[in-house]
């Protein structure tokens, strides 16, 4: 009976923290349209108590569970909005000029977390080949790459609306467009390297439980492909100067990879990704 | 005429290019394989009969082709190319440091600020501080009459990200190829309490690498204490068991076995599967020749309790065909054979024999034959493994996230500061070199520049000794650069 009042009360707090992101979305739009600081910092303020609820709903969903959230659409889908959101306040601590990126972060945030709380909010048990450092690892990993590429895309879109829109004084508060575009390579450097951690301890966990560390799984392929596009791009950057522009479009379609192997591709194709995650 | 050719071969070989096209084969290889149903899936068979040219270029089994290993090879001695090349460079003379910062000091179009006379020994330390606020450390230093200079790095070992990287590549696809040449893999459904070994019994399936030719264990092995562990949602939460093996010697080693925690006895690596089920024994009596022959069916376990186990199979030596419906417990539904029953259904060619249930260690008559139901346990699925070159590809992992945390956390950078006299003035300059976000590079000169002009320049001292004011907002000399003209290329 408690149990079924926790997960109750977790519920509610769930909605609630979507709420405080649906808002400080709303005051990043209204920031960024009207170019008002106000703007910028009272989104700021909201995201970070919108995660401070979100926390607590984890956490409760941890100890009712007696596991992590990371099982089924429900968690998944929670717990990486909540390590994307994180991980875009606590850089803009110190990168203070990406605040205006907040919309382009909270958007999916919040789409994504109100779509994993319509799933069934059933607990599923931890299948004994769960218990492993390296899944912890690479379900961690997975998150940080794709907030990593979500910034980077953030950069890269903006970077385009820039450039096509130099001369309007609207965009003259935004980051100039080296900066984007710098930014936009380091974030992507940065996910280049959660999701080379990610597939490392992806395959070291298989081997673990399976005795195989590489199966050509669906999954498997195409968190390689994903990689491999990441790994064209640096190198048409270091060798061609693939920069501004080409470069953008280039990460774009990396996140859209990156995006169709973590939560299209287990929809579609029978992986063991699909019945234990997503 | 073979030198200029192999000496162009070798230009486009190891160029740019040839890593783009590498990266865009294995884009194509991947592509294949999920677009094209692969060998072992349920398509091969459909695009073979309709799209035999798919089976014929390999494109059913692309991850074991001839394209496929001919574009590792190629990798490798790329790889091996670029690990050279960035080894050759990376080992070059430190004085490196030294000619690129007097280069980049040279082609400054202005010094940063003036500084009197007074000033000139307090800026140096001053500025070394600064630097070092910045994680920046002294490197070198030159002095003469008319020109200080310092030369500063930070992350300086962050230069060998890029070969610590490619090296852990290059490790993880020879330990891929070696694994695909040599690896054995063999899978058998051990009954609990029996002893298994190669040499009498043959493997359940087996994979075998290009050049491996049989995979023989040296030892035998028995699974006791097998325990099949369900959750409350009745899925199957752990498999473990007490594995015996016994080596040439006849000795006896205890290991216990769970999923996730292998055994490795003798170079091989044994996994607990999740395949397990009932071992349903049936002894045939044969009351002419007054033999009797003992046959193992082994029955997959069923998704719920409450279905029954399921399989069918020819009884050997006879013309028997066996159905089976196992009940681990007739009276109710559970997993554990409490009260074991099979429904059996027997034909003989095609036509019906024996329809009924029959209890643990109940018999029935067949012909000439008597049929006992006589031994039931548990089976289990265990994987063997040997050579699969995982260890270079866990050193491979490792050494390629150490690079690429090096490559875009710890990007090495350079700082170069002058104190030179110039017309009885002395100026101070400041220059950076990094590989990458050199735009960051250029905020951080900026903010120790001006942190050293508030720290030194008063209008007080650029009157006394008639000194310009520099140019440019920022005070630093050099003209601020917009955004339309930073992109070549563009």
């Amino acid at each position: 009976m408690f149990g079924i009042k926790l997960l109750s009360f977790e519920l509610a707090i769930h909605w609630l923290s979507v709420i405080l992101y649906v808002v400080s979305f709303v005051f990043f739009v209204c920031g960024f349209i009207f170019q008002q600081e106000r703007g910028f910092r009272g989104g700021t303020y909201l995201a970070w108590t919108g995660l401070l609820v979100h926390s607590l709903a984890l956490i409760l969903r941890w100890l009712a569970a007696g596991h992590g959230p990371y099982l089924a659409k429900y968690e998944g889908y929670s717990s990486f909005a909540w390590v994307v959101v994180l991980m875009f306040l606590l850089i803009i601590i110190k990168k203070k000029e990406l605040t205006g990126l907040g919309m382009f972060i909270l958007a999916p945030c919040f789409f994504l977390m109100a779509i994993g709380l319509m799933a069934d909010q059933a607990i599923q048990q931890v299948p004994s080949t769960f218990r492993s450092i390296w899944l912890v690892i690479h379900i961690g990993f997975t998150k940080l790459a794709l907030g990593s590429l979500l910034i980077s895309l953030g950069c890269a879109v903006l970077y385009l609306f820039k450039k096509k829109n130099l001369t309007k004084p609207f965009y003259e508060k935004i980051p100039s467009l080296k900066l984007l575009d710098i930014y936009s390579y380091q974030f992507a450097g940065f996910g280049f390297v959660f999701w080379t951690i990610t597939i490392a301890a992806g395959a070291l966990w298989a081997n673990q439980s399976w005795g195989r560390y590489w199966g050509w799984d669906p999954i498997e392929t195409w968190s390689l492909i994903t990689w491999l596009l990441l790994g064209f791009y640096f190198h048409m950057r270091r060798f061609f100067y693939w920069r501004g522009r080409r470069a953008a479009y280039l990460i774009i379609l990396c996140f859209a990879l990156s995006l169709m192997t973590i939560f299209f591709i287990p929809l579609v194709l029978n992986t063991i990704h699909v019945e234990f995650f997503l | 005429m073979l030198r200029p050719l192999s000496k162009y071969g070798t230009k486009y070989l190891f160029s740019a290019k040839a890593v783009i096209f590498s990266f865009i084969l294995l884009l194509i290889f991947c592509l294949i394989g999920v677009l094209i149903p692969q060998k072992g899936a349920v398509g091969p068979q459909e695009w073979k009969a309709s799209y035999t040219w798919l089976h014929t270029l390999q494109f059913t089994s692309i991850y074991s082709s001839v394209w496929f290993l001919l574009t590792a090879l190629f990798l490798v001695i790329l790889l091996t190319h670029t690990l050279y090349i960035q080894f050759k460079q990376l080992i070059r003379d430190p004085g490196e440091i030294e000619k690129r910062g007097r280069a980049r000091l040279q082609n400054q179009s202005e010094p940063s600020f003036p500084v009197s006379h007074d000033q000139k020994n307090q800026i140096i330390p001053e500025a070394i501080k600064i630097a070092r606020t910045y994680g920046y450390r002294l490197f070198r230093e030159s002095s003469s009459s008319t020109e200080r200079l310092l030369f500063f790095t930070r992350n300086r070992f962050g230069r060998w990200g890029s070969w610590i990287f490619h090296l852990g590549l290059l490790l993880i696809i020879l330990g891929s190829i070696w694994g695909f040449t040599f690896r054995k893999r063999g899978f058998q459904q051990i009954i609990q309490n029996e002893l298994f070994s190669t040499k009498e019994q043959p493997w359940l399936s087996k994979n075998l690498g290009l050049l491996a030719r049989q995979f023989i264990l040296d030892f035998q092995l028995k699974v006791t204490d097998f325990q099949p562990v369900y959750g409350e949602n009745d899925k199957i939460k752990d498999l473990s068991s007490q594995v015996s093996l016994i080596d040439q010697q006849g000795k006896t080693h205890e290991h216990p076995l769970a999923i996730g925690q292998p055994i490795s006895f003798q170079g091989i690596t044994i996994y607990q599967s999740f395949d397990y089920g009932y071992s349903l024994g049936f002894t045939l009596f044969d009351h002419n020749t007054k033999t009797q022959t003992l046959t193992n069916f082994c029955l997959d376990a069923a998704t719920r309790k409450e279905l029954p186990l399921v399989g069918q199979s020819d009884l050997p030596k006879t013309d028997y065909h066996l159905h089976m419906e196992f009940h681990p417990d007739l009276l109710k539904p559970s997993r554990t054979a409490d009260c074991p029953g099979v429904d059996l259904l027997i034909t003989k060619n095609e036509q019906p024999v024996f329809k009924g249930t029959v209890l643990y260690s109940q018999g029935l008559n067949l012909g000439r034959h008597r049929l006992v139901f006589s031994s039931l346990d548990y089976w289990t699925g265990l994987a063997f493994v040997k050579n699969q070159g995982i260890s270079l590809v866990k050193i491979g992992f490792f050494l390629t996230i150490l690079g690429l945390g090096l490559l875009y956390f710890l990007p090495p950078e350079e700082l170069y500061l002058s104190l030179s006299s110039r017309d009885s003035l002395w100026y101070f300059s400041l220059a950076g070199w990094t590989k990458r976000y050199s735009p960051f590079l250029e905020q951080r000169l900026h903010e120790i520049t001006e942190k050293a002009q508030n720290f030194f320049m008063s209008p007080k001292a650029a009157n006394e000794n008639k000194l310009e004011q520099p140019k440019g907002e920022t005070g630093l000399g050099k003209p601020k650069q917009t955004d339309e003209t930073t992109y070549p290329g563009e």
